[in-house]
């Protein structure tokens, strides 16, 4: 059976300026002022066509991306406030920040929207301020968390922690590091840069990251056992899925119900993926132009020929377009691993899968 | 949640014809001869549970730092 789909995600970029100036990024220094910035009418164009153009999702999830989004407060309150003009539960919001902002009106405009937030927090400060700096070289730790404080105390607000796993920072000490904060769930993984490339793991570190991998499998099978919901869910779609019995036709929905929008208003099947080559129209054109050039664009695109005897194609899909061409094999060695761990906590659970359900919260 | 539900939850999301049933008739597909209102707003909360699951099987799969992950144009 086919992955039904009813739940459109659409990744704005509504800035590619960023207060830091993380030395792993890989965003162009694009720190030029206006150009770059989203405007609110684009914002407030936004929301209108994404009610258009995905009329048959029964809810959009607008997850704001950058660059740094709480750079560009106006460009978010304009769809903050647009969407309430809908139907409650139209629309829902997500940001993916780096929690160095926490102005009043931030803190406001996030419990406003009712974000779910994604916080960059690599580790403790000495390993945080190694890489996430300011432009002038300040360490930014200290006011993640004063974010984290603030979030916490004057939102109702759902917080993700997400940690890059680099080179010298093992992916154990940056779960347990996440663990011990007060968030709500959290993710930690690796760079995503090429073999060889500054930050990347070496042979030792990708070594260790897979028994990482494994040992959070027990943990998620302890916290299963326990009628805990696993704080780390990186196994958990692949768990239900494997559950459902379902199949991964792609690896995600880019160009159906995902969809990437930059400062500009070009429309692209991900924000991850190239402006120029990838562009499926503007937020100006009517939403059919880029519905339908989204829909072309999948169609042009099947699994590589590898992927038709990979045992994990069913749980993957073929992986990103946007993340394989940057790590190649890497990328597919680590979906394998995490299909393989998620295969173990389906087996634990044989004749107890009400178990897993544990995985969807139903503890 | 009840052990009750939660297998109920269970078999309509791995058992199609039973989902579309519960859903179209709830009546027969629970085999009872009629549902009180509380019944009837646990097979509500059922298959909106299930719902939820399709949501969480179809996002982006574990491994990314993009949707529900993070970091830099969802590399870094």
């Amino acid at each position: 059976m086919a992955l039904p789909e009813a739940s459109a995600e659409v990744l704005v970029a509504t800035t590619w300026h960023c207060n830091l100036a993380c030395s792993y990024c890989f965003v162009e220094d694009r720190r030029d002022g206006v150009r770059g910035r989203m405007t609110p009418r684009l914002a407030e164009r936004l929301i209108k066509s994404l009610n258009e153009g995905l009329a048959e999702a029964d809810e959009i999830v607008v997850h704001l991306y950058g660059g740094e989004p709480l750079t560009n407060l106006p460009a978010m309150r304009v769809m903050v406030e647009a969407a309430h003009a809908y139907p409650s539960g139209r629309f829902r919001f997500s940001i993916t920040t780096n929690g160095t902002i926490a102005s009043d009106e931030a803190i406001a405009l996030l419990d406003r929207g009712q974000f779910e937030i994604v916080l960059s927090i690599d580790g403790p400060a000495s390993v945080h301020d190694a890489c996430r700096r300011t432009a002038a070289g300040r360490p930014s730790h200290q006011r993640v968390m004063r974010f984290l404080s603030s979030v916490r105390s004057r939102t109702g607000c759902r917080i993700r922690g997400s940690a890059v796993v680099r080179s010298g920072n093992s992916l154990k000490s940056a779960v347990d590091y996440l663990k011990s904060l007060p968030l709500d769930a959290i993710k930690a993984q690796a760079v995503r840069v090429p073999g060889g490339a500054p930050f990347a793991l070496d042979d030792e570190e990708r070594r260790a990251y897979e028994r990482d991998l494994e040992a959070i499998g027990d943990s998620v099978i302890e916290d299963l056992e326990s009628g805990i919901q696993p704080m780390d869910d990186r196994f958990s779609g692949r768990v239900l899925q494997m559950l459902a019995g379902r199949k991964r036709e792609r690896f995600c929905s880019a160009g159906a119900w995902v969809f990437g929008v930059t400062p500009e208003g070009v429309m692209l099947p991900c924000v991850l993926l190239d402006p120029e080559a990838d562009a499926l129209g503007r937020l100006e054109d009517s939403p059919s132009v880029w519905v339908e050039a989204g829909k072309r664009w999948r169609e042009e695109r099947a699994p590589r020929s590898e992927c038709r005897v990979c045992d994990a194609l069913p749980y993957c899909g073929g992986g990103c377009p946007a993340v394989l061409p940057v790590c190649g094999a890497d990328e597919c060695d680590l979906i394998r691993k995490n299909v393989q761990v998620a295969r173990r906590i389906y087996d634990h659970f044989e004749g107890r899968q009400t178990m897993l359900l544990g995985l969807a919260g139903m503890v | 949640m009840s052990k009750q539900n939660r297998t109920l939850v269970l078999r309509a999301l791995t058992d199609a014809k039973f989902r579309r049933q519960l859903q179209s008739d709830p009546v027969t597909a629970l085999g009872k001869a009629k549902l009180t209102q509380t019944q009837q707003q646990e097979v509500n909360l059922v298959l909106a549970l299930v719902k939820g699951i399709e949501k969480q099987i179809t996002g982006v799969a574990d491994q990314l730092l993009c949707v529900n992950g993070g970091g830099c144009r969802g590399i870094a």
